[in-house]
């Protein structure tokens, strides 16, 4: 059965920040990559398109592109944006929101560097 | 007779004491050149014993701000007046507000950068040298009370007459404040957002997009870009004309501005190829923020011959689409867009046409400021057929 997460209720109602360098660093795009959707971080999961999860954007009052793009350009590395968004479904979604996670997918992700240690 | 020989001839005059005074050799290279910037000859600089660009060498200055002030406005004249004061090297600045009769908010706002910069470059400096601001009561009541109740005269500390509020309405102004806490981010783009509802032409399908993706990135940018160690802080003002239907929408930080931000990245090499680090070009740069993902983080590769213990490119290492999308929401929107980054500044009309692209050799805003034109008339056409 495929898993249906209320985002606004059991994340967060303004999805703004990409990771913790950003405003108050809390409720990241990272985070709710690495919370809601880790599973979907290896090559097998991608061998089929059969929907994963489902998002409810019903709460959610604000998303910007840079969490969009944290959580779903993500996974262009593995898969195309169509392939993307039969794996994760958006219910509740207004015409802007969906749009913004379209174009952050059709844009590709801006892929970490990372700090030399 | 040459420069040289005047300063050895000189040096070999001096007795001990004088010499002592003096102070150590000077280097005549970086006298001449800092002669070039001070309009003072390199005999009157090493005469005056005044070698550094951080002395203050001018007295006193007087800005006379007469008609109007803003990029709302003219951006040229407003550019031009900026750049007289922001660089400041004058022990007392004097602003003139007599003949002044309007201040846009985007004039309002490059006040309150100059004060908070001031405060930041020479309170830390070991002779604690600040230059003193004054200025004085403006003649226009409209100008006085924009003063007080657009929250200014609170940002700068400054004394004043309280006069009851007759131009300004209520709710068409977003007074700006001073802004250090995370919390206070989305606290004030709801303040923005209702402000939008309230005067502008959006519908709510509009008022999202501009929430979701500009407000959005442009404090996103803040947050991550603009806030250094130095200056914990932002503002904003926002506020709606009536005769002029717009709304006029200022965020802004005193960061170390969006050239200075691009070449310390990971995309730094990438950059460099196509403009020079130094010389007149901030302009280019934030052109080149604002149509590409300049993050360079498709182009740049992971480095391995770095420092160890030193993060190289944790600051700059997640730029990328942010402006871009900012652009394109704008464009979208019929919002006419101006940054001003230090010594540069980028215009947009509101259907995205880039129609100023400026560099200059002095300081236009002392970090970087989002400046938005938005549309607010038909708001006011229907009340007015209403009434």
């Amino acid at each position: 059965m495929i898993k249906k997460i209320d985002v606004g209720t059991e994340f967060y109602h303004s999805l703004t920040n990409r990771n913790y360098q950003q405003r108050d660093g809390k409720n990241t795009g990272v985070g709710f990559r690495e919370t809601y959707l880790s599973e979907l971080d290896t090559d097998e999961a991608w061998k089929d398109d059969s929907g994963f999860i489902i998002l409810d954007f019903t709460n959610v009052k604000k998303m910007g592109p840079s969490w969009a793009n944290e959580v779903f350009a993500y996974f262009t590395k593995y898969a195309k944006p169509k392939i993307i968004l039969k794996k994760i479904k958006l219910e509740n979604i207004s015409r802007v929101k969906k749009s913004i996670i379209q174009n952050e997918l059709e844009g590709g992700y801006s892929r970490e560097i990372g700090f030399m240690a | 007779m040459e420069l040289n020989q005047w300063y050895k001839r000189r040096q070999l005059s001096l007795s001990k004491n004088q010499k002592r005074r003096a102070g150590r050799k000077r280097n005549l290279k970086s006298i001449r050149k800092f002669s070039k910037k001070s309009e003072l000859s390199p005999r009157m600089l090493i005469k005056k014993r005044v070698y550094a660009p951080q002395k203050l060498l001018v007295k006193k200055q007087t800005i006379e701000f007469k008609g109007h002030f803003g990029i709302e406005h003219d951006i040229d004249e407003f550019i031009e007046l900026s750049t007289k004061f922001m660089t400041v090297n004058m022990r007392e600045l004097i602003l003139n507000f007599s003949d002044c009769e309007r201040l846009w908010p985007s004039g309002l706002t490059l006040l309150c950068s100059l004060s908070n910069w001031i405060t930041i470059t020479y309170d830390k400096s070991p002779k604690k040298r600040i230059p003193v601001i004054k200025s004085n009561t403006p003649n226009s009541n409209e100008v006085e009370e924009y003063f007080q109740y657009s929250g200014f005269y609170d940002y700068v500390k400054r004394d004043f007459e309280i006069r009851p509020d007759k131009t300004l309405k209520k709710n068409s102004i977003v007074k700006i404040r001073r802004e250090i806490k995370d919390e206070s981010f989305e606290l004030r783009e709801n303040e923005i957002i209702d402000h939008l509802e309230n005067f502008s032409d959006f519908n709510e399908e509009q008022i999202e997009e501009f929430n979701c993706i500009v407000l959005t990135e442009v404090f996103n940018n803040i947050s991550e870009h603009a806030i250094s160690i130095k200056d914990m802080g932002w503002w904003s003002l926002s506020q709606y004309h009536k005769k002029t239907g717009i709304i006029s929408l200022c965020i802004a930080d005193n960061g170390i501005g969006i050239k200075n931000n691009l070449i310390t990245g990971p995309q730094r090499e990438y950059l460099l190829n196509e403009l020079s680090e130094k010389g007149k070009n901030d302009g280019s740069y934030i052109e080149k923020a604002l149509k590409e993902n300049v993050s360079g983080a498709v182009k740049a590769s992971i480095r391995t011959d770095s420092f160890p213990g030193i993060k190289q490119y944790e600051r700059g290492a997640r730029r990328g689409h942010g402006l871009k999308r900012v652009t394109a929401a704008c464009k979208n929107l019929g919002v006419k867009m101006t940054i001003l980054s230090h010594k540069g500044c980028v215009a947009l009309d509101d259907s995205g046409i880039m129609i100023k692209k400026e560099s200059r050799n002095q300081k236009i805003f002392a970090g970087t400021m989002y400046h938005f034109t938005i549309p607010a008339n038909k708001k006011n056409i229907i009340r007015e057929e209403a009434k």
